[in-house]
């Protein structure tokens, strides 16, 4: 940046730099108050639990993530070999009774928990990597650009989703990748949408005039003055993104197009249960809440942090 | 009106120009080759090279996009591999079964989501409120393959109230086939029925706090007909909106719900289509789904514009 040299003040030149000095004070409590001091991190777990839905959901969440990491504890016999009769009834032995290739659909259960929260954080992850730098720049730069990629996510957006999923896996064929990348393209839209969204309302507050007028580069204001201060709602819309991919996932599973076997998926149990169902309910049934309680879970903490942000 | 009408046409063309395309090109990526898999594995390599021929797979892209594209438009949707029919057929049957289940649905899901909705906005903090926004979180949370393994679970298996499989028999009777319909209809609006009534609860709170409802309060009007005459048609624009917008949401639920219950719609016309590499069917079958959505957001910015002459598109 060219500092130009002082010039002798006039009345107008007097004004500008008040309305940079305001700008710049502005912009040091802004940013205070994106990084914050140590107790701001106690204050929100504080927060977090006073809201009822946000401690249930988070509980919820949690159980989930111990049941995934402890898989192999918890989990009586192996996921995907055959450990007992073919469809047999729940035993002491088999609590929820074994498939129909013998397998032990406990076992699969507790281990499908990996498949779910690993796949679906990382494939919003995935498209956050790729939306949200869209929607910054779209919000922040406006004019043609914005009209592009706004029409192209209109496009996107118009086009039924799984149909999108449908597409791609049969065009390549089903393997976890493939559905990691069909489900994180499918949310790029709405994550491109949303980023502008709160860009736009960021765009015109003090603090970016500021950061302009100190003549920041374009990037620089993006990501680390932006950014910062969006990520509250961004997180909020995460935790309902990732619900949206977990059903996702297990949509694709339960029509077939999802992990390939044998690889215990929940939405894969549930299709390959549904020619039993009449016969042995619960070899649907438990995946089936399973996975309803863990969206359950993410929906409830993005209510109740939504609760808490409104009533800062 | 006319500039606005043009405008959300073109764009409703520009968007099915460049479906047409993603769709064409992604079945221009498989690497099956369709003439192949209509001789099987044993037709020698003459033989599928002269179906490669007949079938114009041997011309550039451009020009078979052109050719396919044309003969779409003019309603020539070519042959099903796996069905030796002309795909047309097969589309018009399942597409009128498919919209029947949408359309069933809609007439359930929109007047229940709005009303429940309204009654918690209403009721902002109460406990009706509070009871009305726990379950429609819980539906909303519902993905549609489980609440309607849930739905088959209670009310075939247990109840055994309804039938849990949905093949249309044409010989029973009307009422014996619209039974079939009601626990697809049940699954398929559930989670719609959650979202509609979360928004509208929400949209509903916001115009009662808003400065012209305090006025009429403020003038004596009685509550009851404040929210009649002019809370009402205000709160319910943008839950109007969100649903139409949530139409491609809904041709998901469709395809779930076809296959969960058996019933043999487009949605499980293309998913058959794709299982079986019968390219043709999958391109068509996404197309003329596609041109559902599109033209159904169509009707919804029309309708949003009709209800609300603040809106001005530019």
């Amino acid at each position: 940046m060219i500092r130009q040299k002082p010039k002798p003040m006039s009345k107008r030149s007097n004004r500008l730099l008040s309305e940079i000095f305001q700008a710049l004070a502005a912009s040091t409590r802004e940013n205070r108050r994106m990084s914050p001091p140590e107790g701001r991190l106690r204050t929100a777990t504080a927060d977090l639990f006073h809201s009822k839905s946000a401690t249930i959901g988070l509980t919820i969440i949690l159980f989930w993530v111990v049941v995934g990491l402890a898989a192999p504890i918890v989990s009586p016999f192996s996921p995907t070999e055959m450990q007992g009769p073919r469809l047999g009834y729940p035993s002491v032995v088999h609590w929820l009774g074994t498939d129909s290739l013998g397998r032990d659909v406990m076992s699969r259960l507790f281990w499908g928990t990996r498949t779910v929260l690993l796949l679906a954080p990382i494939s919003v992850f995935l498209g956050i990597l790729i939306g949200a730098p869209l929607g910054l720049l779209s919000g922040y730069v406006r004019g043609k650009l914005d009209m592009l990629i706004m029409r192209i996510c209109d496009v996107l957006l118009s086009f039924p989703t799984l149909l999108i999923y449908v597409l791609i896996i049969t065009s390549i064929g089903p393997s976890a990748i493939i559905v990691v990348i069909s489900v994180a393209i499918g949310a790029v839209p709405a994550i491109t949408r949303i980023v502008r969204s709160l860009t736009l309302d960021e765009r015109t507050r003090d603090y970016v005039n500021a950061a302009r007028l100190r003549g920041e580069r374009r990037n620089y204001i993006l990501l680390l003055e932006i950014l910062p201060n969006v990520t509250g709602p961004l997180i909020v819309d995460t935790c309902i993104r990732v619900g949206y991919a977990i059903m996702a996932i297990g949509s694709l599973g339960f029509l077939g197009l999802g992990i390939p076997p044998p690889t215990p998926d929940w939405g894969g149990m549930i299709n390959e249960g549904r020619a039993w169902i009449f016969m042995m309910p619960w070899m649907v049934l438990a995946p089936a809440a399973a996975l309803s309680s863990v969206v359950i879970g993410l929906n409830l903490f993005a209510d109740g942090m939504r609760e808490i942000a409104q009533q800062r | 009106m006319l500039g606005f009408l043009l405008n959300r046409l073109g764009s409703m063309l520009m968007t099915m120009l460049v479906i047409s395309i993603l769709v064409f090109s992604i079945a221009e990526v498989i690497p099956i080759d369709p003439a192949r898999n209509a001789l099987g594995r044993y037709a020698t390599q003459q033989a599928v090279d002269e179906l490669r021929e007949k079938m114009g797979l041997d011309r550039p892209v451009i020009v078979r996009y052109g050719t396919w594209i044309s003969n779409f438009l003019r309603g020539d949707f070519g042959e099903s591999i796996h069905y030796r029919r002309p795909v047309r057929d097969l589309i018009e049957v399942r597409l009128g079964r498919s919209l029947a289940l949408a359309g069933l649905g809609f007439v359930f899901m929109i007047p229940l989501g709005l009303t429940l909705g309204c009654i918690a906005g209403i009721n902002e903090g109460r406990l009706l409120d509070r009871i009305i926004s726990l379950t429609s979180g819980l539906f909303v949370s519902l993905p549609a393959f489980a609440s309607g393994i849930f739905m088959i679970v209670i009310f075939a298996l247990w109840l055994q109230w309804l039938p849990g499989a949905s093949i249309p028999d044409p010989d029973a009777g009307f009422f014996e086939n619209g039974k079939k319909l009601i626990l697809p209809i049940l699954t398929l609006s559930l989670d719609e029925i959650g979202y509609l009534a979360r928004l509208t609860r929400v949209s509903m709170a916001e115009v009662l706090e808003s400065d012209y409802v305090r006025t009429a309060a403020l003038k004596g009007i009685p509550r009851r007909k404040i929210i009649w005459r002019h809370a009402l048609r205000n709160a319910l624009i943008a839950p109007f909106t969100a649903i139409m917008l949530h139409v491609n949401w809904l041709i998901g639920g469709v395809v779930v719900v076809e296959v969960l219950f058996n019933y043999p719609g487009l949605g499980r016309l293309i998913l058959d289509g794709a299982m079986r590499n019968d390219i043709i069917v999958v391109e068509a079958g996404t197309l003329v789904l596609t041109f559902v959505a599109v033209s159904s957001q169509l009707i919804a910015d029309i309708g949003i514009y009709l209800m609300n002459p603040r809106i001005r598109y530019e």
